[in-house]
């Protein structure tokens, strides 16, 4: 082992170390309900709501896949900085009125609000399903993103399918011990170094000679890859991306605990604003990717652009950091995954259909356990599925990005009917399978990159609107219910 | 269910601002500078200085939004039976 393998392999074992800490102490703090381990209690305060949003948020896909985009494709995933600003809207617009709903009735999962809304059992496992189906892919990106990460950082002395193993295995450990608890604490850790280790990778890297800063930067492009300073015919993915990526993680089971667990309402306010200044920072992987047309203008691999030009032109060192700093993004995803999936699995579809009377106690044992077979799916998946992280990332934003469509229409629209929602979502996800498979190609358009995973979400609200429409409404029971805490949230009751 | 009974004319304006904001720097604005690489902001290819700019429009929209709780009435001020 040489010195720099012996650094590197201090600097990992740290990062694997602060979140396994922040774990036990977590643990010492929970108590053994499912209210406590999955949603915290809804005692979450702010900086933990915005660290562990952001961090979550932000995942393998930003850090790693977002500078192989920016390489290829030029301007393309600069949608990003809308599409943030769009998810700290939502996260205002809608996350409240779920945060309100799920704190007067004791909400836990995604199922959970649209039992209480539409009253309806088969919607609910129908979003039940579609949580755990395209979590799953998305999960396993992260893991990709991570595991490649440590092999990179380690020089090769941790083999990838070890990584992917230490990956998991760290993440499992802590949030089996501190549930939602430890996953925030550690999103903390997290996101503070995902924001600065993102801006300051990007801020290196273009100012270094070869590079010669940012204007040499696109003068140097401009020149030679015309292409790729303009958005140009990619207009559909711009748009596509835009909407799909933040609605779909919005809608991801990860989030919707994000939502149910803040503690005070104020705090829905602001976070449009903290999420939209913190989305500078993929100006970070904007910088790296379009200097990867000048340092390494011939690579094959681009989702490994970041660590390949840190490597080469970094101080060893410091580009190990920046390197654990994207490991620390995809760790920061998958935590919440895990443990949000858990959470789907425990209380949807354990507690409902195979044992009606268990403990809380036993639950959160049940929850323990299925992150631990979550765990080991992922990680199947990723040393048999390959597949580039931005693309497996679309693909699965896209599905969890259906539910939107029944959560608006719960939330805004008093004609939604379940069957309207049921329709949307079968059509949606079944038009959106056929695109994505090539079974079907998009019409017009929609033929374009990006263009199916807009037209399957087009399709669901017509859909769901039309069916609502000439079925009948919601039953009396319900709306009576679901009315009366409208008129409290609008009069500000049960806010504390 | 109820609308939004208790948004006011601010919170009106903040949301419409920032449908504009979204819609200059998506669709169809996207439309307007999707070949554009001159003029250059910031001295980056118009498209990426257009979105910047946008992106500062966007932040002091949100900053004045949550200064003005959007516009929306505080519960803990009072709702109408507090």
């Amino acid at each position: 082992m040489t010195s720099q393998q012996a650094i590197a392999l201090a600097i990992i074992a740290l990062f694997m170390f602060i979140p396994l800490v922040m774990g036990a102490v977590a643990g010492k703090k929970s108590i053994p309900t499912t209210d406590d381990y999955f949603v915290q209690g809804r005692g979450m305060g702010s900086v933990a709501v915005f660290f562990t949003v952001a961090a979550t948020w932000w995942s393998a896909f930003a850090f790693m896949g977002s500078n192989s985009w920016f390489f290829l494709e030029g301007p393309l995933y600069w949608t990003a900085i809308a599409w943030n600003i769009l998810f700290g809207v939502m996260y205002m617009i809608i996350g409240k009125k779920v945060w309100y709903f799920g704190k007067v009735n004791n909400l836990i999962t995604p199922k959970d609000f649209f039992l209480f809304h539409y009253g309806s059992e088969a919607l609910g496992n129908i979003v039940a399903v579609i949580m755990l189906v395209f979590t799953l892919p998305y999960l396993q990106i992260q893991l990709t993103g991570g595991a490649y990460l440590i092999e990179v950082a380690s020089g090769g002395l941790i083999p990838y399918w070890v990584a992917g193993l230490i990956f998991y295995l760290v993440i499992i450990i802590y949030v089996w011990s501190g549930g939602l608890r430890a996953v925030a604490w550690t999103d903390i850790f997290y996101g503070a170094l995902l924001f600065f280790g993102m801006i300051f990778a990007g801020l290196y890297i273009v100012n270094i000679d070869k590079v010669g800063g940012i204007s040499e930067l696109f003068s140097y492009i401009a020149q030679h890859s015309p292409e790729k300073v303009i958005v140009g015919d990619n207009w559909m993915s711009w748009l596509s991306m835009f909407l799909i990526t933040p609605i779909g993680s919005f809608m991801g089971p990860q989030l919707w605990t994000r939502m149910y667990a803040v503690k005070s309402h104020k705090l829905f306010n602001l976070m449009p604003f903290l999420l939209g200044v913190a989305a500078i920072a993929y100006i970070g992987s904007m910088l790296v990717g379009n200097s990867a047309n000048i340092l390494c203008p011939d690579i094959e691999q681009t989702d490994k652009i970041l660590p390949t030009v840190l490597y080469e032109y970094a101080p060893y060192v410091l580009a190990c950091f920046i390197i654990a700093c994207g490991a620390a993004a995809a760790m920061s995803t998958a935590n919440s995954q895990i443990h949000a999936m858990s959470a789907v699995y425990t209380v949807d579809i354990h507690k409902r259909y195979i044992n009606k009377n268990m403990s809380e106690k036993q639950l959160v044992w049940v929850g323990r356990w299925a992150i631990l077979i979550f765990s080991a799916v992922a990680y199947v998946m990723n040393l048999t599925v390959p597949g580039a992280l931005v693309t497996i990332g679309l693909v699965a934003l896209a599905g969890t990005a259906q539910v939107i469509v029944p959560t608006v229409g719960a939330l805004f629209w008093r004609k939604s009917t379940t069957a309207g929602a049921i329709a949307g979502l079968l059509v949606g996800i079944g038009s959106l399978c056929l695109f994505t498979f090539g079974i079907i190609t998009p019409p017009w358009v929609f033929s374009m990159s990006g263009g199916g995973n807009l037209l399957s979400l087009l399709l669901n609200i017509i859909v769901f609107v039309i069916v609502s429409l000439v079925t009948k409404p919601r039953p009396d029971s319900v709306m009576d219910k679901v009315q009366a805490q409208f008129d409290d949230f609008y009069d500000g009751k049960n806010f504390e | 269910m109820r609308r939004n009974s208790k948004l006011s004319t601010i919170g009106i304006v903040q949301r419409v601002l920032l449908l504009i904001g979204f819609m200059a720097m998506e669709f169809p604005g996207v439309l307007f500078f999707k070949d554009l690489a001159e003029p250059t902001i910031f001295g980056l290819p118009f498209a990426y200085g257009f979105m910047l700019l946008g992106w500062i429009y966007m932040c002091a929209i949100m900053l004045w939004a949550y200064k003005t709780s959007w516009g929306e009435k505080d519960p803990e001020e009072g709702g109408d039976d507090k």
